[in-house]
């Protein structure tokens, strides 16, 4: 009797299992199908023809005017924070001023993964229409026509004139053409390197700010006593470079060494090993220590280390870490014997081959759109990215009233320098971190780390992966 | 306890030296981090999601591991060993062809992509062999005497006896499919469809974390895992621990 009953409520949980099963797999279908509608409709609309895309690309009025729509996706990786909520206070006005023009977001957390799933969709055929891009990125995308060039914009109705064109930073100007002579990329996350320091530190140790980066290794180790440090820094990994690996770059320009010299990777020079070996005596001291996912904001927040030296796109996260704790310092990043070598950070947008013209039209108008006067203020001041244009920096005043270091860290954007746009910048970045790790952490000597870093850029140039 | 005490601190105070373990009652970090995303979205998701996975892996394991377990048939051995040897093969290994082939059939982005190749389990084919095998053969062959085809066999005599172990892998499958983080990351990127685990991830940004608000949110999704567990634990250790089968001495 109990085994029957037994049998039996099996059997209806069974039935009951299989029912729910298949109501489950109905819904999931719906609602597949209505996600994968979405994006064939929004082609269907973004497929219009050519009075379409340029209504899309004039003027706000015209078009709102056009009756025509199109919906543009825009892969991104401002997925937090302050950034987060000025992207999106952004498209909101974008659509309000164009209203025809749809702009869905496709937020990923940080670069690495940004990269890696623009890489995915562009392998499967399914790429955004729009997308954040690193030089180098561009330059892989261009080279398998992944991307399309910016020209006929630039040139077209919805243009850039002289006038607009002079109002950019020279550096973040020359920053959007590949080696071809065509621009392909057109500004928005731009930034530099600062140097962030526990003021109350360095005052307590009567140090002054440092200008050099000589003065800079003697203060992080000055500041090196009773369980404080210098400095902490990631080095970055062969697959994901970092603050460190980007610092390195700058000390090695600083000192007169480049990237690239002659379309070559150029990483065995004097100047190279000059600052991997000031990097080296500050880790032997005790003054540089090295760790993950922004140990120097960690470090400085905590109280525990003199400097952080990251991007002013970071001032958001190391005040709030600070807090009320001490004051946080500002300055520009220090300079060598050949001056400062800043190294140029942040993305340019490009254009998807994939999308249809209507799209591209509309990507188009939404980037251009963006790096307007005004918008390229509120983003500034929002983000803590830097202005790209100078009446952007002209047009926010009171945001640099109270961050002067805006304006020392935005002027240099017309003399810093972005990643070379080659597609295997990407092998020569993972061998820079590479070899920071080997002699940070193994403790190899520069020459040695710095040899096979170019041996492997070398092989990477050569092959053009 | 690290966490709960992150999501009721200051930013700054999340970063002292040496670390407070005393919270300072933030409670806006919760509702910072509610308005951060579009949670009840991820969670509805994540339900309908796990749901529906543990449904599917419900009867894909039990009509496999009978087969593996009661059924006699040529290769079935064999067969059962290239099923296991599924577990070999680093899912890392399979992300990209796995994508290649959910955007040919226009599954990337979707539901399906998140419920389908979860459908099956190999451990739970395992489990419920290993509990199928120790069932006597005298009750298939009463069944068989009593006219039951083998469905019949399964649903009404196997399924009850196995209960345990069914009830065990919907659990582990719940559970895994509630924390799923890498493959929902990877093949979707609309919020209308993603489950919890990657909505946090809205705080880990390209220059820093807002740690105060992702232990808060980590809180809030962890929460309904955690009373899962509670109340279910009996269940969950009966069958974890269980090893003779359906069959009681």
């Amino acid at each position: 009797m109990s085994s029957g009953t037994s049998i039996h409520s099996a059997t209806r949980a069974l039935r009951a299992a299989v029912v729910l099963g298949a109501a489950a797999l109905l819904v999931s279908a719906c609602s597949s199908a209505g996600a994968s509608t979405a994006p064939a409709a929004s082609n269907a609309a973004g497929a219009a023809p050519s009075s379409a895309a340029s209504a899309s690309g004039a003027a706000p009025a015209s078009a709102s005017s056009g009756g025509q729509s199109a919906t543009i996706t825009f892969m991104e990786a401002m997925s937090s924070g302050t950034l987060k909520t000025t992207l999106d206070g952004l498209v909101s006005q974008f659509e309000k001023a164009y209203p025809n023009i749809t702009v869905t977001l496709i937020p990923e957390p940080n670069y690495a993964t940004l990269q890696q799933k623009e890489e995915a969709s562009v392998a499967a055929g399914n790429p955004p229409t729009i997308g954040q891009a690193y030089e180098n990125w561009a330059a892989t995308y261009a080279a398998s026509n992944a991307i399309v060039p910016l020209t006929s914009y630039i040139s077209g109705p919805n243009g850039v004139s002289s006038s607009e064109q002079s109002d950019f930073w020279t550096g973040i100007w020359q920053d959007l053409y590949l080696p071809d002579g065509k621009i392909w990329m057109w500004p928005f996350n731009k930034s530099d390197y600062v140097m962030y320091y526990n003021q109350n530190m360095l005052q307590a140790d009567h140090l002054a700010v440092p200008t050099t980066w000589t003065q800079f290794a003697a203060a992080a180790k000055a500041a090196t006593t009773g369980g404080d440090w210098g400095l902490s820094m990631n080095p970055g990994t062969s697959s994901a470079p970092a603050n460190g690996t980007y610092m390195f770059v700058s000390m090695m320009r600083a000192y007169g060494g480049h990237l690239l010299l002659n379309g070559k990777p150029d990483l065995n020079t004097s100047a190279a090993v000059q600052a991997l070996t000031l990097l080296a005596t500050m880790e032997k001291e005790g003054a540089l220590k090295v760790g993950t996912n922004y140990p120097g904001q960690t470090a400085l927040g905590a109280g525990k280390s003199l400097f952080d030296m990251s991007t002013v796109a970071s001032y958001y996260y190391n005040q709030q870490a600070v807090g009320t704790k001490f004051t946080m310092g500002t300055a520009a990043f220090p300079n060598g014997p050949a001056g400062q070598g800043n190294a140029m950070q942040g993305t340019n947008i490009v254009i998807f081959a994939k999308s249809t013209p209507a799209q591209q039209q509309a990507g188009w108008t939404f980037m251009h759109w963006l790096t307007g006067t005004q918008q390229t203020a509120t983003w500034a001041s929002g983000s803590g990215y830097l202005p790209v244009t100078k009446s952007g920096l002209a047009a926010m005043s009171s945001y640099v009233a109270t961050h002067p270091y805006v304006t020392i860290a935005s002027q240099s954007l017309q003399s810093a320098r972005g990643v070379p746009a080659q597609s295997w910048f990407t092998e020569e970045q993972g061998a820079i971190a590479t070899a920071l790790e080997s002699v940070l952490i193994n403790h190899e000597s520069p020459q040695s780390a710095l040899a096979t870093a170019q041996a492997t850029s070398a092989a990477a140039a050569s092959s053009g992966s | 306890m690290w966490v709960l005490i992150t999501s009721l601190n200051t930013p700054d105070q999340v970063l002292t030296f040496p670390p407070s373990f005393v919270p300072h009652w933030q409670w806006q970090n919760y509702v910072l981090a509610w308005e951060a995303a579009p949670w009840a979205r991820y969670f509805l998701n994540t339900i309908f999601i796990a749901s529906t996975t543990v449904v599917l892996v419900i009867v894909t394991s039990a009509l496999a591991g009978f087969a593996f377990g009661a059924l006699r048939f040529p290769g079935r051995d064999a067969l059962f060993l290239l099923v296991l040897s599924a577990l070999m093969i680093p899912p890392t290994v399979l992300l990209v062809p796995d994508y290649i082939v959910l955007k040919d059939i226009s599954w990337l982005d979707t539901y399906w992509a998140q419920i389908v190749p979860w459908g099956a389990s190999v451990f739970g084919i395992f489990m419920v062999r290993q509990f199928v095998s120790t069932l006597p053969a005298e009750l298939a062959d009463a069944a068989e005497i009593d006219g039951a085809s083998s469905l019949r066999y399964l649903w009404s005599v196997v399924v009850p006896l196995v209960r345990p172990a069914l009830i065990t892998i919907a659990l582990y499958v719940g559970i895994g499919s509630w924390d799923s983080f890498v493959w929902p990351f990877i093949m979707t990127s609309s919020p209308s469809v993603q489950p919890v685990e990657v909505g946090l991830a809205t705080f880990y940004g390209t220059n820093g974390t807002e740690w105060t608000q992702l232990s808060a949110a980590a809180v809030f999704t962890t929460l309904p895992v955690l009373v899962f567990f509670l109340v279910a634990q009996r269940q969950f250790l009966e069958g974890a621990f269980s090893t003779a089968g359906g069959l009681k001495g």
